[in-house]
């Protein structure tokens, strides 16, 4: 078997023992990933809260607008 | 009405408290039921045969998708609007004119989630993604009236399936679901109860006060229970959430319906996501599927209203409602089916959000401009130049 031939068995294993380290890695970013979503479903209510703040919201939006506004002038 | 819920968000604690509450859930149905049909009587009793006539400023597609759109972004409720718009069906207004409303009762809406994604306006990052996640809706019901509108005003195709399924429903086969229908005797005693209180106004002013009315009671029973079941049913949505995530996008529309269907708003729905993914807990794409289950869900609302009409505009009725599921669940097949359209408002969406950071007038410019400005210019122009 040529020097060659042995080079690129060898980093075709080290290349799928990557891949496997990464799927495994993948795995477990997305199992966090989903436990943390499992949490924040847990307190879905405290968002309900956040539906009743519309006339502030768009309060800031008109403050944030007028200054943008008054910057645009400035430059 | 004040409704609180204990700390587990499991809906009311008291059994008595949740007994009372859902009794007032179902009043309020059956009073929405009678002001639905108090809409299409007021308009019998005002306008008779005439009153198709009565509608003839909205006979312009795009007027009537402006109007949908407008009034939906000012009461920020379709439920409400859909079922206005399934009484004025019910009184004479054509089906043809009604499609152009629903369509754009869908993009009314979500101002609801894009006006909470503003409650993150402070937070750079947060406010990009929440900004995204709100107006991804937008996005996919804009392309949807703008592929289906055109289809519709040419062929006709959501019209002409719409009076199949209301025939197949409403026919006098013994398929059909006439004689299961056991709403219609229920309301009727109220609204002939009613039409005889207005007697005394003469046919004209008793008619537009009964229309009054009915719109009056439309939108207070819809909001209180609006209030009422996004607190009773907030723990029955959560369970539903936590069995959607991880797994695929169909999960997440069928969890998007059931759980609008359980708070009976798309709005409170959508706009309950937006947090999730403003602090970055869920991403776009995991979201989208569940904003399009939002607008199947919504649909039960016109159908239950269509179900409390009675008469010989009853199959009208209950062939807009049907259409309204119809065109919903056709634009998700046919949007988030197909790749490249599915990619359309997440693209969108992203752009939007990046510019309403760096600058927030485009947040103002887009909310006003595609709520009001534009369609305003639109029937002014089409007012104008007398189309």
């Amino acid at each position: 078997m040529s020097t060659l031939e042995t080079r690129r068995q060898e980093l075709r294993k080290r290349i799928q023992n990557l891949e496997s380290a990464l799927d495994g890695l993948k795995a477990q970013l997305a199992e966090i990933q989903e436990l943390e979503q499992h949490e924040a479903a847990d307190h879905l209510e405290d968002y309900l809260d956040q539906i009743d703040h519309k006339f502030r919201n768009l309060g800031d939006l008109w403050t944030a607008s007028i200054d943008e506004l008054k910057g645009l002038f400035r430059r | 009405m004040t409704v609180t819920s204990t700390p587990d968000g499991d809906g009311i604690g008291d059994p008595r408290t949740r007994w009372m509450q859902w009794l007032s859930v179902a009043s309020l149905v059956y009073l929405l039921l009678v002001a639905v049909s108090l809409i299409g009587g007021g308009f019998k009793l005002s306008a008779g045969d005439q009153a198709k006539s009565l509608f003839d400023f909205a006979s312009n597609p795009v007027a009537g998708l402006v109007i949908g759109t407008v009034a939906t972004a000012l009461i920020q409720s379709s439920s409400t609007v859909t079922s206005i718009i399934v009484g004025l069906v019910a009184g004479g207004l054509p089906v043809t004119i009604a499609i152009p409303m629903v369509m754009g009762a869908n993009i009314g809406t979500t101002i609801t989630n894009t006006i909470v994604s503003l409650g993150h306006l402070k937070e750079g990052d947060e406010f990009r993604r929440a900004f995204a996640a709100a107006t991804i809706h937008d996005f996919f019901n804009v392309i949807s009236v703008l592929i289906f509108l055109p289809l519709e005003i040419v062929f006709g195709l959501l019209d002409k399936t719409g009076v199949w399924l209301a025939k197949l429903m409403l026919g006098g086969d013994s398929m059909s679901m006439k004689g299961l229908n056991f709403i219609k005797p229920l309301v009727k005693p109220p609204v002939k109860l009613v039409g005889n209180a207005l007697e005394g106004l003469g046919s004209t002013a008793g008619g537009i006060s009964m229309i009054a009315l009915g719109i009056v009671l439309i939108f207070v029973s819809i909001t209180v229970i609006g209030k009422l079941l996004k607190v009773l049913m907030v723990g029955r949505a959560k369970q539903f959430l936590h069995a959607a995530i991880g797994r695929g996008p169909i999960t997440g529309i069928g969890t998007g319906a059931v759980v609008t269907v359980l708070v009976q708003s798309s709005s409170t729905t959508t706009s309950l996501i937006v947090p999730l993914v403003g602090t970055g807990v869920f991403n776009l794409r995991q979201i989208y599927p569940f904003t399009l289950g939002a607008n199947i869900g919504t649909c039960i609302t016109g159908l239950l209203a269509a179900t409390a009409i009675t008469g010989d505009n009853a199959v009208f009725a209950l062939e807009i409602a049907l259409i309204h599921l119809l065109y919903n669940l056709v634009g998700v097949v046919v949007i988030y089916g197909l790749p490249f359209l599915r990619e359309l408002p997440v693209v969108a969406a992203e752009a939007l959000a990046d510019a309403a950071v760096r600058n927030k007038l485009y947040a103002a410019a887009y909310i006003v401009g595609v709520f009001f400005l534009i369609p305003g210019t639109i029937v002014l122009g089409s007012r104008l130049i007398g189309v």
